[in-house]
């Protein structure tokens, strides 16, 4: 039967065996780029299973001055309690991760790992650890309650003090000291 | 009692042997009929069947010695076979999950008919393994069995080390105990400090939720992701890379020819003999003594479990098992990138450059000599020395928060908080790194060209001594840290001075500065050490504005 | 020489491995290890048995490992693999004739009340469930008769890796407060329930919280103290043998120990760049400041008692239906005291006053570095200093900061917390009516 589609058409061209093998392997090539593109796509988890990073941590009066470890267990960070305000460590060394254990007696945060010391302010004051400890977004709900997001995080000094990271209570209203001795 | 009927004659054991191997059923299978012991047949036995036709039919006497390669190579590999079916077979009660994977564990400890027993083997031979390939290494080097034309091999065999250590790192995690958790926990964050494709390293280029930490960790913390994640890579994914690298690296021993001791006169024509059965029970022998070393290793010491993995709590001290405390230690000297990324890094890379950068292609092959080759021999030694004495320290005299602990301290009671540590102004830190890359590359130059070994050591001992007494006297430092000042200056002395001069100096001009930056780089991993150890300096060089930390 | 290893390494590998399928299949029937454990209970059953049918079914079970899976707790108790006498299948009755562990039956009607089939064991017992060694189940001797007893017979040590092992009585007691919130009245909770008692006495919740109710001055005792990990115990200063140190040891250590001794801190800072003052909690070995002369504030059973209710609240995964609720609180409102007196005693102990003002208010409690010596205010005697106002406003306030008696020393541990969003204004008035009504009449001052 006759060829239905004329001579100039270019599927009727001839290819020349070098153009056709590299039209071939060509595409071949680019399926390989592609899968593995797609394979590197495919390890990246979209979806994951972990808990939300915001929550409410109670009020500023139910934390005494110092550390506190309330939350550690639950939230993995420290509420600290200075004279003016409050902070909220994450409590991961900024060595390698690990969550250092907060020793009362020492008046110092510990990390097992690899023996790095920091302050309650953060500050490294000894071992390997490269930078203080990281302070959360904090602030107050109008509830009273503090709410602390640990997907925010500061530890540049200067930057740590700021509002966003630190709240601001005003001085306990206590009457004059009393002189009456025991 | 008489039967009514004759039994047919009861065949004897070798009719009823020759009967069966000349049945059409089993010469289906094995070719060649009945074995006689002829050069021919004994040549079959090699090159007719599967398992073993890589062997050639006929070997070198002297390449027999056990002395030789101490079959370690072999042995690599059958700890590698061991762990593959002892891996299978705990496959059967192990779910890698995070609900179920400890009690699996417990199980298999309390509950499985000779589950502890298994469990035992899979870990020491895994253990067995990475020291067995590391010796292999050390071997290999030492005989210069690395040169051309084999430096091919050499490098795979480097890639090989590091998929064992993957292999270790990513089955270390499948328990989910403690242990497990907190040091693929330490590892990931190593990896988080990789340059460009980590968050937390220099130049980076990605986030936090899309680094090379995350996609490996399948989340931003090690949880159920990572479980099945390195589930996979342990059972699947790095068992293939390896085995294919494996059949590449056994193929190029046969292919660039054994590395035997060069032929002496005598010995000619060859003297070869039958790798049936010579070689083969050789082999058979060596297999048998590391089963029986495993074995009663695995029978008389349990596979250790802690407690279930707890992401509130690190365990104190949390050690990684023995082959990475060498670079947890190394953590305590430098920052993350650096000890956990840079130098494993470059260390990889040196061990690979080794065949190409080493001027000499025929000195010492197929034998020790370290007359032969005397600086290749010290450095890598001193090397490897570094490395087990990094692994000694970290395995041994640490404990919990990371202080030092002598074997006889209890680790029940803590230790006052180490003192604070300093770091020298960028400005010191600057002149003292040049200064140091400078005066170390010119120092071995300003010797005298000639020496005597006893004198110089007595001489520079003597010199060292007097200026750290003046120092001493000078500044106030105490008399532990002159001690420290004393014993690394002199092994700087020693291996940074002495052993330049005489065997490096009249190399050319820039294969001497090449040989001697690794050497100074090398040495100042250790001293770096030791004004850490000393003198408590966190960081001789500090640029804060890059991050970068020295 | 070749031949010579074919053969001995062969044999020796052949050997190692009988070995180690020996270990497994052949091990437990070792004395004292679970399979001989069944098989002499197998025998000592069948000589009870008179029935001629029944023993040869006694005879004829099987030996294997037992277990309970307790699913609603996540449990799955091996324990009747040798303690076959609590097993209901193996001994229906759930009695027997026999009078030594792991022979006897379950004491007590607690196996009625908490059938196994669904508690399994370790919910009260504590230990490791899924073991099925001695050592491995975390057998706790219950003094150190029994310990030298079990050293010998067991080889025994304390479980690694494992940081709840079995409470010996009268500890297990913790366990009935866990789900029963009205643990008090019932049979056998004398222990823990004067636990419970002395906490209130004593004032303890005045510093520390219970479950969220309590003072902020110290830890929660069980967030903090019941579920406290070992990693983060300094045993250094508790003079405690190794086999010795575990949380319970730590927990009563406070109370037969001066705290000052378990947690010194670092008051001449000689290991920190500032002075850390010591414990704040008291001395509970000397006698109370309010009654210097009686005994101890707290006596070795007392401390045994404390210990047993704070080891109550170390956290489970109980599903609702398996709490029962206890009495509800008394509130202040619905309280009918008979005099005001009295209503003002009550809010002095519900709040834990006594903690650092004495049982009574008689005697002020130590405060390291305090001013004026390191007592904290007798009320008895300071009140009567202030008018209704000054005290109310004091308590509501709280002194946050507090003077320090040597400037260059640590803070002192204690303070006065603000009670304002704690104690309401009713309660308050009658507070302040019973410290008026007990405060000594200072001549002068």
């Amino acid at each position: 039967m006759a060829d239905p589609l004329p001579q100039t058409n270019p599927i009727n061209q001839e290819i020349s065996r070098r153009s056709f093998l590299k039209l071939g392997w060509g595409a071949f090539l680019g399926f390989l780029a592609t899968s593995a593109g797609a394979t590197l796509r495919f390890i990246f988890p979209n979806v994951l299973y972990e808990p939300p990073q915001t929550f409410k941590a109670g009020r500023p009066e139910d934390y005494p001055l110092g550390v506190s470890t309330r939350w550690t267990k639950e939230q993995r960070v420290w509420v600290v309690r200075v004279e003016d305000g409050i902070y909220v460590l994450w409590a991961r060394c900024t060595h390698l991760g690990c969550t250092p254990n907060w020793f009362q007696a020492e008046n110092r945060f510990r990390c097992p790992c690899h023996g790095s010391n920091y302050t309650p302010a953060g500050d490294v004051i000894a071992g390997p650890a490269p930078k203080p400890l990281y302070r959360c977004a904090v602030r107050m709900l109008p509830s009273g309650d503090l709410l602390v997001d640990k997907s925010v995080l500061e530890d540049r000094p200067g930057l740590r003090e700021k509002p966003q990271f630190f709240v601001k209570l005003a001085g306990n209203s206590s009457p004059t000291t009393s002189t009456a001795t025991a | 009692m008489k039967l009514p009927f004759n039994l047919p004659p009861i065949p004897k054991p070798e009719e009823i042997k020759k009967k069966i191997i000349d049945s059409q059923f089993w010469r289906s299978m094995f070719r060649g009929g009945a074995w006689k012991d002829t050069p021919r047949d004994r040549a079959q036995h090699i090159l007719g069947n599967v398992w073993l036709h890589l062997h050639p039919s006929r070997v070198r006497k002297n390449s027999l010695k056990w002395n030789y390669t101490f079959g370690l190579g072999g042995l690599s590999f059958l700890l590698f076979l061991i762990l593959t079916v002892t891996g299978v077979l705990l496959m059967f009660y192990y779910r890698p999950s995070v609900d179920l994977a400890y009690r699996d564990m417990k199980d298999l400890e309390y509950a499985v008919s000779v589950g502890a027993f298994l469990r035992a083997m899979h870990r020491w031979s895994a253990h067995a393994m990475v020291l067995i390939v590391i010796l292999h290494m050390v071997r290999v080097f030492l005989t210069g069995s690395y040169k051309t034309p084999r430096e091919f091999n050499w490098m795979i065999g480097v890639v090989l080390l590091v998929l064992t250590l993957l292999l270790s790192f990513t089955g270390y995690l499948l328990p989910w105990d403690q242990l497990a958790l907190w040091a693929v926990t330490v590892g990931t964050n190593m990896g988080a400090a990789s340059p460009m494709l980590g968050a937390e390293g220099p130049f980076s280029i990605v986030s936090r939720s899309n680094d090379i930490r995350f996609v490996l960790l399948g989340g931003s913390a090690v949880g159920a992701n990572t479980l099945i994640r390195f589930y996979v890579l342990h059972c699947v994914f790095v068992p293939i890379v390896a085995g294919a690298l494996m059949i590449v690296h056994f193929w190029r021993v046969r292919k660039d020819t054994f590395s035997g001791p060069p032929i002496s006169p005598q010995e000619l024509p060859h003297d070869k003999v039958d790798t049936w059965p010579h070689l083969v029970v050789r082999e058979y022998i060596g297999a048998i003594g590391c089963m029986i070393v495993i074995s009663l290793w695995s029978l008389l010491q349990k596979a250790p479990l802690e407690e279930m993995a707890n992401p509130t709590v690190t365990p104190n001290p949390s050690k990684a098992p023995w082959y990475f405390t060498g670079l947890q230690e190394l953590l305590v000297y430098f920052d993350p990138w650096i000890a956990g990324v840079v130098l494993p890094t470059m260390i990889m890379v040196g061990l690979m450059a080794i065949p190409y950068i080493d001027p000499d292609k025929n000195k010492g092959v197929g034998r020790y000599s370290f007359k032969e080759r005397p600086l290749a021999m010290t450095y890598f030694l001193f090397g490897i020395g570094m490395w087990f004495f990094l692994i000694f320290i970290g395995s041994f005299l640490r404990g919990p928060n990371w202080d030092i602990y002598w074997p006889w301290e209890s680790w029940h009671i803590h230790k006052p908080p180490p003192p604070h540590t300093w770091s020298l102004p960028t400005i010191w830190g600057l002149a003292a790194v040049g200064g140091y890359f400078v005066i170390g590359m010119v120092l071995p130059l300003l010797m005298k060209p000639e020496f005597e070994w006893k004198k110089s050591l007595r001489n520079g001992l003597l010199s060292i001594l007097g200026f750290a007494s003046v120092i001493k006297i000078v500044t106030k430092i105490q008399w532990e840290q002159m001690l420290w000042l004393v014993v690394f200056s002199f092994i700087y002395y020693i291996l940074g001075v002495l052993v330049p001069r005489r065997h490096l100096v009249n190399q050319p001009k820039v294969r001497y500065v090449a040989t001697m930056i690794f050497v100074l780089m090398m040495l100042g991993v250790l001293m770096k050490m030791g004004v850490r150890l000393g003198f408590h300096i966190k960081y001789v060089l500090t640029l804060p504005q890059f991050q970068l930390n020295i | 020489m070749l031949r010579k290893l074919f053969l001995w390494g062969n044999i020796l590998l052949l050997i190692i491995f009988v070995a180690a399928i020996a270990k497994d299949l052949v091990g437990p029937y070792l004395p004292n290890h679970w399979a001989w454990t069944q098989m002499k209970y197998r025998q000592m059953q069948a000589n009870d048995e008179t029935n001629p049918d029944s023993k040869k079914s006694i005879l004829a079970r099987p030996i294997e490992i037992k277990q309970i899976q307790a699913n609603d707790l996540g449990q799955i108790d091996r324990c009747t693999s040798c303690h076959q006498g609590m097993d209901s299948i193996v001994t229906p009755t759930m009695q027997n004739s026999f009078t030594q562990n792991p022979f006897k039956a379950h004491s007590g009607d607690f196996l009625k009340n908490h059938p196994p089939e669904k508690f399994g064991c370790v919910i009260c017992h504590g230990g490791q469930g899924i073991a099925t060694t001695f050592i491995g189940a975390a057998h706790t001797p219950k003094d150190e008769a029994q310990k030298a007893e079990w050293k010998k017979k067991y080889g025994w040590v304390p479980t690694e890796h494992w940081d709840r092992p079995m409470l010996a009585p009268p500890y297990i007691q913790s366990s009935c407060a866990k789900c029963h919130g009205n643990f008090e009245s019932l049979p056998g909770t004398e222990v823990v329930s004067r636990g419970k008692n002395l906490m209130a006495q004593h004032g303890c919740l005045g510093c520390h919280q219970w479950k969220g109710f309590g003072g902020p001055i110290s830890v929660d005792l069980a967030e903090e103290t019941a579920n406290k990990p070992l990693g983060r115990i300094d045993f250094s200063h508790t003079g405690l043998s190794d086999e010795d140190m575990n949380l319970l040891n730590w927990i009563r250590l406070h109370f037969v120990k001066d705290p000052w001794e378990l947690t010194p801190g670092d008051p001449e800072a000689k290991f920190n760049t500032e002075p850390i003052a010591p414990s704040g909690m008291q001395n509970f070995t000397l006698p109370s400041p309010a009654y210097p002369d009686k005994g101890p504030e707290l006596s070795e059973d007392d401390a045994t008692a404390l210990t047993t209710y704070i080891l109550s609240a170390r956290s489970e995964k109980i599903p609702y239906n398996y709490y029962i609720p206890g009495p509800k609180e008394a509130k202040f409102e619905d309280m009918h005291f008979s005099s005001r007196k009295e209503a003002g005693k009550w809010v002095y102990d519900r709040y834990g006053c006594a903690a650092c003002h004495g049982l009574n208010a008689k005697g002020g409690r130590r405060n390291f570095n305090y001013q004026g010596g390191g007592m904290e205010p007798v009320l008895v005697k300071t009140v009567s200093n202030y008018t209704r106002d000054e005290l109310r406003k004091k308590i509501m306030y709280g002194v946050p900061v507090v003077n320090k008696d040597n400037d260059k020393g640590p803070t002192p541990p204690l303070y006065m917390p603000p009670w304002k969003d704690k104690i309401s204004p009713p309660e308050m008035e009658a507070l302040m009516d019973y410290l008026f009504s007990i405060a000594e009449k200072q001549a002068e001052f």
